[in-house]
């Protein structure tokens, strides 16, 4: 075999090899999901009797507060429960239970699917009784975010859904107890263009 | 010193602000100077830092960073001695007001009330630098935790059965004493840029971006008059100009007030000392900046202070030509009573991550539009009202000639601004 024949072979046999990477990737990520789902169910069955869970949570985390506006913590405390029901990675609903906020919000579970396709994620909009507010974009919009209106949506709404769905919803129990912590952090947890210098 | 007595004397008369002054917990960092030897002692550093942020017509306007520390120099000891260091570290405009505020005097006031304060009120309940997680009980909840283990320990406290005397979080953290009146370095890096807090706020045709020269003459004539109402006479004044020599620095010295100004700093006299020994480590700071580079090019030993600030100008951070300067107060303030900040006057947070959040929701917008500015106030607003049911305060300003007052006349507003609580001894200069 010449030179050329032998790489040609080489980088074929490579693509086909890559393809079952591919696919046993894919076959994990399903196994994690099937391994998972009952716990996850089991999990969402213990939150439930502890009061104020996802409030903790929510209030716990940086990146969520950047998402949303300081006012939206009213809505957020009424939070109920979160879940995360995944077809497959690529295609999954978050499924949020609110309390009612009087004159404000009512009483409600909705599903909001979102769908990952050709690394674009997109989603349908979800009635969840609150007018769509003009300007400031608030976490209630949210609800409406499709990913592809040409109309002003909430800013960075595909990247709150993945956080719910890859963060917030898999790591809530961690960011339950950090939240809990009886005493603060000490210094080194600071940046490190702050600290001390080492000499030699 | 109350701080809506002190604003509301230099704001425009009958028009309304909000202030933010936001505190941080207090915490024990590495000493702000290198020790030359590594001998244990028993000097502690407590670090705490401020924003203040002004408010008008649901906008945020003005904003000044301030990093306290104070340094206790044998806490084992009974003399309680030390000092406190304030490192005014960014004071920024967005150009988003609607009506002309004179930020000269906002800018002057809130370091005087800053140095108003007793230095005892940073040193309670102070986040150690290092917890002795080994020693700390099994029943509390640290960062070392692990998330099922910090399950159980929340499932105990909640039996019914559970009947162990409260935890009392205070024995984890220090509570030190220092005397009142401690000497007092207020220390300041001047330098042009387009924005300092503010993201975008240069794009704001409305805000005015100065120069090097005229920034250096604007904190000048602030700590002029600081100098002269705040501090006792025999109070040093230095100024540095790296790249400068002491002849086209002293022309920056010609119209202050106060006698005692002088070319030089307050680091340390000897040019032949070494660099890393005398210049303090402050946060976001071009000669901390400029340390940790020597210290990684291995030349932190061998660089003496008489090369560190020639070679300081030659930074690439800085453009070429222009002026930064550093400035330095060290002295005894004559403040007669020194008081701890009355809770109306501060928002402390309950965490260095609580500071960060509502700082974030200051400094994480975009200022070229007024959207930004507004923006941020009802964020802070909002947070401050749904999450620890506060209100920032209100100030109804009382200067009458104020709205067309220009920012560098200062002889016009001189008696306007001295505060109550303040007995300046002058030293005036011959």
């Amino acid at each position: 075999m010449s030179d050329e024949a032998a790489l040609s072979a080489a980088l074929s046999d490579l693509a086909d090899c890559e393809e079952d990477v591919e696919k046993a990737e894919e076959d994990i990520e399903l196994y994690r999901l099937k391994k998972l789902a009952p716990l996850y169910l089991h999990r969402d069955e213990i939150i439930q009797k502890i009061p104020g869970f996802w409030r903790v949570v929510l209030s716990q985390h940086d990146e969520f507060a950047d998402h949303i506006k300081a006012s939206d913590f009213e809505y957020v405390d009424a939070i109920k429960s979160i879940t995360v029901h995944w077809k497959t990675f690529q295609d999954y609903e978050i499924e949020f239970s609110f309390n009612a906020i009087e004159g404000k919000l009512k009483d409600q579970t909705i599903r909001k699917h979102f769908l990952l396709k050709d690394e674009q994620l997109t989603s349908e909009p979800v009635d969840i009784g609150v007018p769509a507010t003009a300007e400031r974009k608030s976490f209630v919009d949210w609800f409406n975010w499709t990913g592809v209106s040409n109309a002003k949506e909430f800013p960075d709404g595909g990247e709150l859904a993945a956080l719910f769905s890859e963060d917030i919803y898999p790591y809530c129990v961690k960011y339950y107890t950090e939240a809990q912590r009886d005493v603060e952090d000490e210094e080194s947890a600071g940046s490190s263009s702050e600290g001390e210098l080492i000499l030699d | 010193m109350f701080l809506n007595e002190a604003l509301k004397s230099i704001l425009p008369e009958g028009k309304e602000f909000e202030i933010l002054h936001l505190r941080s917990p207090s915490i024990e960092c590495h000493p702000l100077i290198a020790k030359q030897t590594s001998s244990s002692d028993d000097s502690v550093t407590v670090k705490t830092q401020h924003l203040f942020v002004l408010f008008h017509n649901e906008k945020t306007i003005f904003g000044l960073e301030i990093y306290v520390y104070i340094n206790l120099k044998a806490v084992n000891s009974s003399t309680q001695d030390g000092e406190r260091v304030i490192f005014i570290s960014k004071a920024d405009t967005t150009g988003h007001a609607d009506c002309k505020v004179n930020y000269r005097s906002v800018t002057k006031v809130l370091i005087e009330y800053i140095l108003s304060l007793d230095p005892n009120s940073y040193l309670q309940k102070v986040i150690p630098k290092r917890f002795d997680y080994g020693k700390i009980d099994g029943t509390l909840i640290t960062k070392k935790t692990s998330s099922i283990k910090a399950l159980r320990i929340l499932a105990n406290r909640n039996l019914p059965s559970y009947s162990a005397e409260p935890k009392s979080q205070t024995q984890f953290y220090n509570s030190y004493r220092c005397r009142a009146n401690l000497e007092t370095k207020v220390c300041l890096f001047t330098r042009p840029a387009p924005q300092y807090l503010f993201p975008e706020s240069s794009k704001n045709p409305n805000k005015r971006v100065i120069d090097g020269d005229r920034l250096l003459r604007w904190w000048l004539s602030i700590l002029d008059d600081i100098l002269l109402e705040t501090f006792q006479e025999d109070t040093k004044a230095r100024l540095r100009i790296p790249g400068e020599n002491p002849t086209s620095i002293r022309r920056y010295l010609k119209d202050v007030k106060y006698g005692g100004w002088e070319v030089g700093d307050i680091f340390g006299t000897k040019h032949k000392d070494t660099a890393i020994y005398h210049i303090p480590l402050f946060p976001d700071d071009p000669k901390a900046r400029f340390l940790r580079q020597l210290v990684e090019e291995n030349r932190a030993r061998k660089t003496i202070l008489e090369t560190f600030w020639i070679e300081l100008q030659n930074r690439q951070e800085f453009k070429l030509s222009v002026t930064v300067s550093v400035i330095g107060i060290q002295g005894l303030t004559a403040v007669k009573s020194l008081q701890r900040p009355p809770p109306c006057d501060v928002i402390l947070s309950s965490s260095r991550k609580e500071f960060n959040a509502i700082k974030r929701y200051v400094t994480g917008e975009n200022y070229d539009t007024a959207a930004g500015a507004r923006e941020a106030y009802l964020n802070v607003r909002d947070y401050l009202s749904v999450r620890r049911n506060q209100k920032m305060m209100t100030i109804v300003g009382q200067f009458t000639t104020g709205c067309k007052a220009n920012d560098r006349d200062s002889s016009s507003q001189r008696t306007v601004i001295t505060a109550n609580t303040l007995q300046p001894r002058k030293k005036l200069k011959k």
